[in-house]
């Protein structure tokens, strides 16, 4: 009895291990953390650490000065900013996320596998190159607004409910105004100081530019 | 000592004041003045480099007196609220109190003609200001400025004082608009024989054709009270 014990503790222990890569055979993987990350699935939270697999469902949140760095299966690795919230849709044939709040850099890292897409409440940035960096910026009147840049490639921002789409690219940004309006894409000397790094070895991967940047500042204005 | 230097002040004050009485002004002349303005500013940091290009109308009957200059410097953030700047002026068409001069036959004044005079305009800069976002429509700016003029031509040094409230129309997060409504005021440090010699409320207009080039047209108008000239005062 006390063998059989033993050998179904050690086969549920087999199977826990075993589980997780067999429910997500597509799934992405915490690949780096600093400060305060968490995945939540549902209403169980579970403080994030390197190696953690992540799937379809989860939510990932950065806490003050913090950050994280997600490998999706597809190729795509996304550097999610302090104060961020992202959740996964869905892997695979079509990668799907959604940033609710705070700002993702995306970079594809190799040949992306499928359709990839970032989400926020009302506009949808779809990829057609390989590094873009989306944040919400103010809440203005109620209505939150979204910055998007690209670095390298191009973007497809569309706002479903209203039929707009544009495309953005390398070098240039766009504001989804309110939420509501994307605004024709041009060059924004703020996103000039963005860290589009997302490897820890090749230096630090920690972003600090404040979308404060992006909103004009009356009182530094000039006008004789 | 706060008390001493108020006295002084007010002794000051009160000197200037009573040496402007004991000259009576030889005449007040108002105009209203158009003037268009292009200004060029680089925001690197705290600074701010700035070069601006204006053209002014004045007396808008004839003759046309007109004013151009070109202006190149720029401004430091102190704080928030605070910008210092220095500035070089190259003018054209600048009028001076000697610039009067007297009509034997008329018995009236004729001005010299100073368009083709260049002047050398050294400028320091103060300007703190506020924002009032309580006001309706909230993007307002006060704006306070003063600086101090010191033409090289003549020598003379004026200092000019500007309240300036602007209300900034905002299009997809950036200025698109500003209108400002000012009133400026000069003040004679070596020269003239009043306290205030040139004073205006007026009105402009900013266009931020792209983030570093604005493009202005402004009216005011311009009350100026000028000192007996050389020439009149010869004139008797």
């Amino acid at each position: 009895m006390r063998t059989n014990s033993r050998t179904a503790l050690g086969v549920a222990l087999l199977l826990s291990l075993a589980l997780p890569a067999a429910v997500f055979a597509v799934s992405g993987q915490v690949v780096y953390t600093e400060g305060d990350v968490a995945w939540r699935n549902g209403s169980n939270t579970h403080d994030a650490a390197i190696g953690d697999s992540l799937g379809p469902g989860d939510v990932i949140v950065t806490g003050a000065k913090s950050l994280a760095v997600i490998d999706l299966a597809n190729g795509t690795t996304l550097k999610l900013k302090e104060k961020t919230a992202l959740a996964i849709d869905s892997i695979g044939d079509s990668t799907a996320v959604t940033l609710t709040a705070g700002g993702v850099f995306t970079t594809i890292a190799r040949k992306l596998t499928g359709r990839f897409s970032v989400a926020t409440q009302t506009a949808v940035a779809g990829v057609r190159g390989t590094e873009f960096f989306m944040a919400y910026g103010k809440t203005i009147d109620s209505k939150p607004d979204v910055w998007l840049c690209v670095n390298s490639g191009a973007v497809e921002v569309a706002i479903p409910d209203t039929g707009q789409t544009v495309v953005v690219k390398q070098g240039l940004g766009i504001n989804i105004v309110g939420g509501e309006r994307i605004t024709s894409p041009k060059r924004y000397p703020w996103t000039r100081k963005l860290n589009w790094n997302i490897d820890p070895g090749s230096g630090t991967v920690d972003d600090r530019t404040s979308l404060e940047q992006a909103y004009s500042d009356l009182l530094n204005q000039d006008y004789d | 000592m706060k008390r001493k230097l108020f006295v002084i002040a007010l002794l000051t004050a009160a000197a200037v004041w009573a040496g402007a009485q004991a000259h009576v002004p030889n005449f007040t002349q108002g105009d209203v003045e158009l003037q268009s303005r292009a200004q060029l500013v680089a925001n690197i940091g705290s600074w701010d480099v700035l070069a601006e290009l204006l053209g002014r109308l004045h007396d808008l009957d004839t003759p046309l007196h007109s004013f151009e200059s070109v202006t190149v410097g720029g401004y430091y953030r102190v704080l928030a609220n605070l910008k210092v700047g220095a500035l070089y002026r190259l003018e054209a068409g600048a009028r001076h109190d000697d610039d009067v001069t007297a009509n034997q036959t008329t018995q009236q004044f004729d001005w010299n003609d100073t368009s083709q005079r260049l002047e050398s305009i050294l400028m320091l800069d103060v300007s703190p200001r506020f924002q009032l976002g309580f006001l309706p429509g909230a993007n307002w700016v006060l704006m306070l400025k003063g600086r101090y003029l010191y033409d090289v031509w003549n020598g003379q040094m004026s200092v000019m004082a500007r309240p300036e409230l602007t209300w900034f129309w905002i299009r997809d997060r950036d200025p698109f608009l500003n209108i400002s409504l000012s009133y400026e005021m000069y003040f004679p440090v070596n020269f003239g024989t009043t306290f205030i010699y040139q004073s205006y409320p007026y009105l402009t207009v900013l266009w931020h054709a792209a983030p570093e080039l604005g493009i202005e047209l402004a009216g005011a108008y311009k009350t100026t009270v000028w000192s007996t000239s050389t020439s009149w005062a010869q004139a008797g």
